[in-house]
């Protein structure tokens, strides 16, 4: 035994992972670049496929003839619509996406398929596609979703252009506005914007001896991809085997398919292993967005600040197909009185079907576009009433005891108020009394610095009565090593890592005696989808129990081989302790075996249960806060804006892995700050300007500001450890804290995204010249 | 079909000899033809930096290159980084201790234009280090670790 071993041993009090900083399991390959992404897959006899996409944004397919295409060298297999032997469309929540467009049927976006190849090379194919000759007849075109709704608008789907009207109903609106000292009411717009992984999509799929397929793909919920490529090959589930890669950032972008489909018809067509890689130009094009939107704030308050009411009327760009819309558009409308509580509230919601590329799932799920509108509107408030904006949202904050404008009463786990006083005395401590006020820089007065403010919360997990679960399994060898499996998609935000401290700390075992499989459905048991801020809570509460299960199996085995009570029974860096025997994990494996009993525990962890919207009770089972703080300088000559600071609270019950904490924070503050001031998918009546990466502009490393993170630790009960989900709850009061920054700095309010800084320049009159 | 060229260059101190296509784009053949897939592509047209290799040590995007124009230089990509097998250059380790990698997939790319500007840069302030870094786009980490990243590394080259 070694001394640290002595030490633990004679203290009792074993030394916990979680809140220690933990450097990422992968890290060491990544930086050596010997992690095999899915494109640096490259099998025997493999096949190049591409995509012919339509080049009309709305039409209706007349003819369309491959002959010439097939007839070319190198030509494998020109798959049309005809060619599909199981499904013809997809889909995540509605199956409404067609895989390729047939003759009679209707293009709905530029993005759409018509006919795909697979050939010797990628040139070859790519050549194929100027041969196959399409007639089509052309059809007006909905390039935006107010238009969408209005009554002589064409109908892009059977049952009209309206995808979901969404509501949200608490308390008496006439009543709410009678009892206001002050409404105000403010219309808003959002773009459209990209996720811009740097990773372009990728999808291998092989053929396998026994009649299978492999698909190798880098995908955020490999069973649904499992499950609807089994659906287009007209298969059952089972014979296709999802073996998912790690991936370059996803962001909820690599949720819906894209390729898996193709690659697995082609595949099936020709016998061979087919590739089938995006380019960036094809990325943008065909992959879902963030969804543009316009909502219209009426917001009524008391002299004293407090809400008395709040009505929100949004429109959301849900694009050609249905992707995620119904649940991103539910979940900014509910969001949309922000985190605050208010007696009447009321939300009417308007996902529309346009030409547009469909919008789906991206971090932050449409509470970025809701928060940017009710924290701007808050502000404004507090400037009419003369009432510090901080002090504002301290005043309305929801705190344990509010009820939400769903009807939940929240009775746990609400560090809002923290997360809102930390960041206001950080502030303050760096701005002093008044940072709101409009302050020349010094030596530079057509630069103009200010501090702006926001809060906001969202969901953790499925929610709305979605049952939320995901099945995990821990086992151990007799070489001593652990392995958690689960087919939860590890994006780069870490969760092999957390996953592989949670087993690590349920047996007291060193780190690297832990590993973690992931993402393969022949493998790993079903997780569930990396979406919602869930994986941490969910799939970490699985692999959780998984573990105590396990650990509860050894105990119970080894208290009757050693004949000792089963308190008795510790685990120590690696080993097992009792009565003064000392076995390692290995050992113990083989001692279960021996004794018939198998050292593997499969679990399937099922969530609390959620009510649907409109029900009332718990429509979610946990929520993150959050509160930032952001100061800007305008240089009022240009309208130019650089964030200089931003200072992050973040309550997220409890804080597994800071390291991996921080990451999320600054990765997600850098995205809001890139949807405040940059980032725009411009699309005119339905054609992609921003085909390429030079026309979408990300946020580089020179506008990084110096970002403060500050932890906030209200633990959820049923939380692992307390945790709660972080990956999106980071990255959404960024954008309005940044934008209100801009109003104290210039005068100018800012009711668009992204901010137009010549805009800035023009009409920012006065303040700070 | 376009006539082939025969080309011959070092590749991480390995002699290649290879007929190539003169359109073959130089990250494409480190790829395809060499198999050294750490060097990455992310938009084909010079904006990322992913594809930042080193030619004759001056860093590079592979993307915006032919292989027939390396025809004669010695090439250094990440595979070639480390002083040895199971050893990781002190970027790289600095890389992982500083967590200024998520998804890793713009890594080699930061790797690979910091070698050379860090040779030559042994005290880089903050803004130094941004203003090297300002073609190179990462989507997950936010910048700031990479930044300490390369303050941690100068420390200890
Ligand atoms: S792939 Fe070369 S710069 Fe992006
Ligand atoms: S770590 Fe993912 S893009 Fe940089």
């Amino acid at each position: 035994m070694n001394d640290a071993v002595k030490d633990a041993v004679k203290n009792r009090q074993p030394a916990s992972l979680i809140g220690q900083r933990i450097t990422k399991l992968d890290a060491p390959e990544k930086a050596a670049g010997k992690t095999r992404y899915v494109h640096d897959i490259h099998l025997p006899g493999q096949l190049h496929a591409a995509i012919l996409r339509s080049a009309h944004v709305h039409a209706v397919i007349k003819r369309i003839d491959v002959s010439r295409a097939r007839a070319l060298p190198g030509v494998h297999a020109v798959l049309t619509a005809a060619d599909i032997p199981g499904e013809h469309t997809h889909g995540i929540v509605i199956p409404d996406w067609p895989s390729l467009i047939g003759v009679g049927e209707r293009v709905r976006y530029v993005g759409d398929a018509l006919a795909i190849v697979a050939a010797e090379t990628r040139e070859q194919a790519t050549a194929a596609l100027d041969l196959i000759e399409v007639a089509l007849e052309p059809q007006p075109v909905i390039a935006d979703p107010v238009q969408a709704r209005q009554i002589d608008s064409p109908s892009l789907h059977e049952n009209g252009n309206l995808l979901k009207h969404i509501k949200v109903r608490k308390g008496d609106m006439a009543q709410g506005f009678a009892e206001a000292d002050l409404i105000l009411e403010r219309t808003f717009h959002t773009a459209t914007t990209d996720h811009a992984f740097l990773e372009p999509e990728c999808s291998i799929a092989q053929p396998t001896a026994d009649g299978r397929l492999y698909l190798y793909v880098g995908s955020q919920i490999p069973y649904a991809d499992r499950n609807q490529v089994a659906r287009a090959l007209g298969w059952p589930d089972e014979r296709v085997r999802v073996v998912g890669q790690l991936m370059g950032g996803g962001f909820g972008g690599k949720e819906d398919i894209a390729g898996q489909i193709h690659a697995a018809l082609l595949a099936q067509a020709t016998g061979r292993p087919v590739k089938l890689l995006y380019d960036r130009h094809e990325s943008l094009i065909a992959h879902p967005k963030r969804h543009a939107t316009q909502i219209r704030v009426k917001m009524g308050a008391r002299r004293d600040g407090r809400l008395t009411a709040v009505q929100t009327e949004l429109y959301g760009d849900a694009g050609a197909y249905a992707s995620l819309s119904d649940k991103v558009m539910t979940r900014a409308t509910t969001h949309s009185a922000g985190p605050y509580e208010t007696p009447h509230a009321r939300a009417d919601c308007y996902a529309m079907y346009t030409n547009n590329p469909p919008s789906g799932a991206f971090r932050g799920f449409g509470v970025t576009q809701s928060a940017f509108a009710v924290e701007s509107m808050i502000d404004e408030l507090a400037e009419q009433l003369g009432i510090d904006p901080v002090e504002l949202r301290r005043r309305n904050a929801l705190r344990v005891g509010s009820v939400t404008n769903t009807g939940q009463l929240l009775h746990e786990s609400v560090g809002l108020l923290e997360c809102i006083d930390r960041v206001d005395s950080e502030m303050r401590r760096r701005a002093g009394n008044d940072p709101f006020r409009a302050r020349p820089t010094p030596g530079q007065e057509h630069r103009v610095r200010a501090w702006g403010f926001a809060a906001a919360y969202k969901n953790t997990g499925l929610g709305g009565g979605a049952p939320d679960r995901a099945q995990a399994e821990v086992e151990l060898y007799e070489d001593g090593a652990l392995e958690a499996r689960v087919s939860s998609a590890e994006l780069g935000q870490g969760l092999v890592t957390v996953l592989q401290m949670i087993v690590a700390e349920e047996f007291q075992a060193p780190l690297d005696q832990v590993r973690v499989l992931v993402m393969d459905t022949d493998l790993t048991p079903d997780g569930g989808p990396t979406t919602a801020s869930r994986q941490t809570f969910v799939t970490g509460n699985a692999v959780l129990q998984a573990a105590r299960t396990l650990r509860e199996g050894l105990v119970r085995v080894l208290a009757e081989r050693f004949d000792a009570p089963p308190s008795q029974i510790r685990f120590v860096e690696g080993l097992a302790l009792v009565n003064g025997h000392t076995a390692p994990l290995g050992e113990v494996a083989a001692i279960m075996k021996s004794e018939g009993h198998s050292p593997r525990a499969l679990v399937e962890y099922w969530a609390p249960a959620t009510q649907p919207l409109g029900a009332g009770g718990d429509m979610h089972f946990a929520y993150s806060f959050a509160a930032q703080a952001a100061e800007i300088e305008v240089n009022t000559r240009t309208g130019e804006v650089q964030v200089l600071t931003l200072i992050a609270a973040t309550d997220v019950g409890k804080v597994l892995n800071p390291l991996g904490l921080l990451g999320q924070v600054e990765g997600g503050v850098m995205m809001g700050l890139g949807n405040a001031l940059t980032e725009h998918f411009i699309l005119e009546q339905g054609v992609p300007f921003s085909d390429r990466l030079a026309r979408y502009r990300i946020p580089n490393i020179t506008q990084t500001p110096e970002i403060v993170v500050l932890h906030v630790e209200h633990p959820a009960s049923t939380g692992p450890y307390g945790a709660k989900g972080v990956g999106e709850i980071v990255s959404i009061p960024t954008t309005p804290a940044i934008t209100n920054a801009i109003t104290h700095a210039t005068g100018v309010r800012i009711t668009r995204l992204p901010v137009d800084q010549e805009e800035i320049a023009l009409r920012g009159e006065g303040r700070g010249r | 079909m376009s006539e082939t060229m025969m080309i011959s260059l070092t590749v991480n101190g390995q002699r290649y000899q290879r007929q190539v296509e003169p359109r073959l784009l130089l990250s494409d053949f480190l790829r395809h033809e060499l198999d050294l897939t750490g060097t990455h592509v992310g938009c084909e047209h010079g904006v990322c930096g992913a594809c930042t290799i080193l030619v004759d040590g001056v860093a590079v995007r592979s993307c915006l290159m032919f292989a027939v124009q390396a025809d004669g230089c010695e090439l250094l990509t990440v595979e070639g980084l480390a002083p040895g097998p199971e050893q990781l250059h002190p970027l790289q380790a600095a890389f992982r201790q500083a967590h200024a990698l998520q998804c890793g997939f713009c890594t080699p790319g930061f790797l690979m234009t910091l070698a050379p500007w860090l040779a030559q840069h042994p005290n880089p302030t903050d803004e130094e280090i941004r203003l090297a870094l300002s073609g190179n786009l990462c989507r997950c980490t936010g910048y700031q670790h990479i930044v300490e990243a390369v303050k941690m590394a100068a420390e200890i080259c």
